[in-house]
């Protein structure tokens, strides 16, 4: 309760009460802290780290303390900037990444190290430049992960005292000089063209193996017909043979069973027919060999005796059969 | 002169109006402690609406009431009242409390290394060989405190 009073002395006063709000306002201004989340403030007493402000609202003691520092309490990703790093092997590099780090101790990492992410980011840098340094270049580029765990042991080791916990480092780039990548890129190119090659004639050796094996079969396959041939002409002419033998016995048969003249009649016939043959030959050519006339005739004899058997006896190189009943001739 | 002789003959709603566009401010920027002024205003026109003050003093109370207001908010503020239901945020360590892991770095004379999630942490805590399961059990700044996990 504020008493009635009707200001006797309203000049001073008046000032006096207007300086009053002016106090209050820069009062609550310095003293009264809301800490967002996500961050955390450092109150100094005289100049003194006295203790760290954790996100809410917070009212500090007017004129004795202040905010010190405001650090950042969310894990933060830092660029590492390309530098040149030279391999074991002599070939010169350039090498970015990236790190990320959080404040675990917001005092500590306020009070502790003066610029804090320079820092971070040079103890980086050299640490990138140690491990790649006793590396060879083909070793860097393939063992990325080994290089991570590595750079992250040191500078986690050493930002330890900072109050951070480095929780990943990545190297991101890793570029060899032009002239390097064109050479890897034709050794990569040659490999394969070395791969190519093999292959290809791989296939061609096989194919000829397999065109071989196909002759060979081939050649296998017709012999083997031919010998399957061969065994069916046998058979065959044995056939024949065989049915040659049983006509001649047919005809030998007859003939035991007939008479003789019967064959001297057919081969007769055909003996005249080629002498005509020969005789009609139009190749001049043809010699005619001096025949025995009596060859001749003594076919045609042959032929006098068959005609002399069907007519009833006559000359014959056999005798004829006697007659049965001796009729007189006239 | 006419404006300012205009908002005298208001009297207390004055502080009313001066309520209003604090709040509306807080509300667009908020942190900036307009809050506090505003409820002490709606106080002092409450005040100077029941009771005949000299605006001076009216200027003096508002200035008080201001500083008091403070007092009262941070008992809302307070931890306990108003919860989080993420406690743990931005504390990485302290959220890993409870969690099974394996030694990376056998812990001798009491310190070694860690595996949690994909990175490396410092451990302290009883020895254990490399590849044994350890519960953590609380933090100590980047250290993590690590007891044998019994299963």
């Amino acid at each position: 309760m504020e008493p009635e009073v009707l200001s006797p002395f309203s000049g001073g006063f008046e000032i006096f009460g207007v300086l009053l709000v002016v106090l209050a306002i820069v009062i609550l201004w310095s003293t009264v802290k809301i800490v967002p989340q996500g961050k955390n403030y450092t109150v100094e007493n005289f100049g003194r780290y006295t203790r760290t402000l954790a996100p809410g609202l917070h009212i500090l003691i007017p004129v004795m303390e202040r905010v010190g520092h405001r650090m950042n309490m969310k894990e933060q990703v830092l660029d590492i900037p390309s530098q040149d790093v030279i391999t074991r092997d002599n070939a010169m590099v350039r090498v970015n990444g990236v790190t990320f780090f959080q404040i675990l101790n917001a005092a500590r990492a306020a009070y502790e190290v003066d610029a804090l992410e320079p820092s971070i980011i040079n103890l980086t840098m050299t640490n990138i430049r140690t491990v790649m340094g006793s590396m060879d270049l083909d070793e860097l580029l393939s063992n990325r992960d080994q290089i991570n765990a590595k750079l992250l042991q040191v500078v986690d080791q050493a930002t330890e005292a900072w109050g951070i916990k480095v929780t990943r480092i990545e190297i991101k780039d890793i570029d060899p000089p032009r002239d390097l990548v064109d050479s890897m890129a034709r050794q990569m190119k040659a490999e394969r063209e070395k791969r190519a090659q093999i292959l290809e004639s791989e296939g061609l050796r096989q194919a000829a193996i397999l065109r071989a094996e196909g002759e060979k079969l081939a050649v296998v396959l017709e012999a083997e017909g031919r010998r399957e041939a061969a065994f069916r002409d046998a058979e065959a002419r044995e056939r024949a043979a065989e049915a040659e033998a049983k006509a001649t016995q047919l005809v030998s048969d007859a003939i035991a069973k007939g008479n003789v003249q019967a064959i001297n009649y057919f081969v007769a016939n055909n003996y005249v027919k080629a002498l005509e043959s020969l005789a009609k030959a139009p190749n001049q050519k043809v010699i005619l060999m001096p025949l025995e006339a009596s060859a001749v005739i003594g076919s045609l004899a042959g032929l006098a005796q068959i005609t002399g058997e069907a007519f009833g006896g006559g000359p014959s190189g056999q005798p004829a059969p006697a007659p049965r009943g001796s009729v007189p001739r006239a | 002169m006419g404006l300012s002789e205009f908002f005298w003959n208001l009297g207390a709603w004055n502080w009313f109006i001066v309520a209003v566009a604090l709040f509306a401010l807080e509300s667009v920027v908020p942190g900036v402690h307009f809050v506090w002024f505003g409820v002490a205003a709606v106080i002092v026109g409450a005040l100077g609406l029941t009771l005949d003050i000299a605006w001076e003093w009216q200027l003096i109370t508002f200035a008080v009431i201001s500083c008091i207001t403070v007092f009262f908010a941070r008992r809302y503020a307070a931890p306990d009242v108003a919860r989080s239901d993420e406690p743990d945020l931005n504390a990485r360590a302290v959220q890993y409390v409870g969690r099974v892991v394996t030694v990376e770095q056998a812990i001798a004379d009491g310190r070694g290394k860690v595996r949690v999630g994909d990175t490396v942490w410092n451990a302290q805590g009883s020895d254990a060989p490399q590849g044994a399961r350890v519960r953590i059990t609380g933090t100590n700044g980047t250290c993590l405190l690590v007891e044998h996990a019994l299963n």
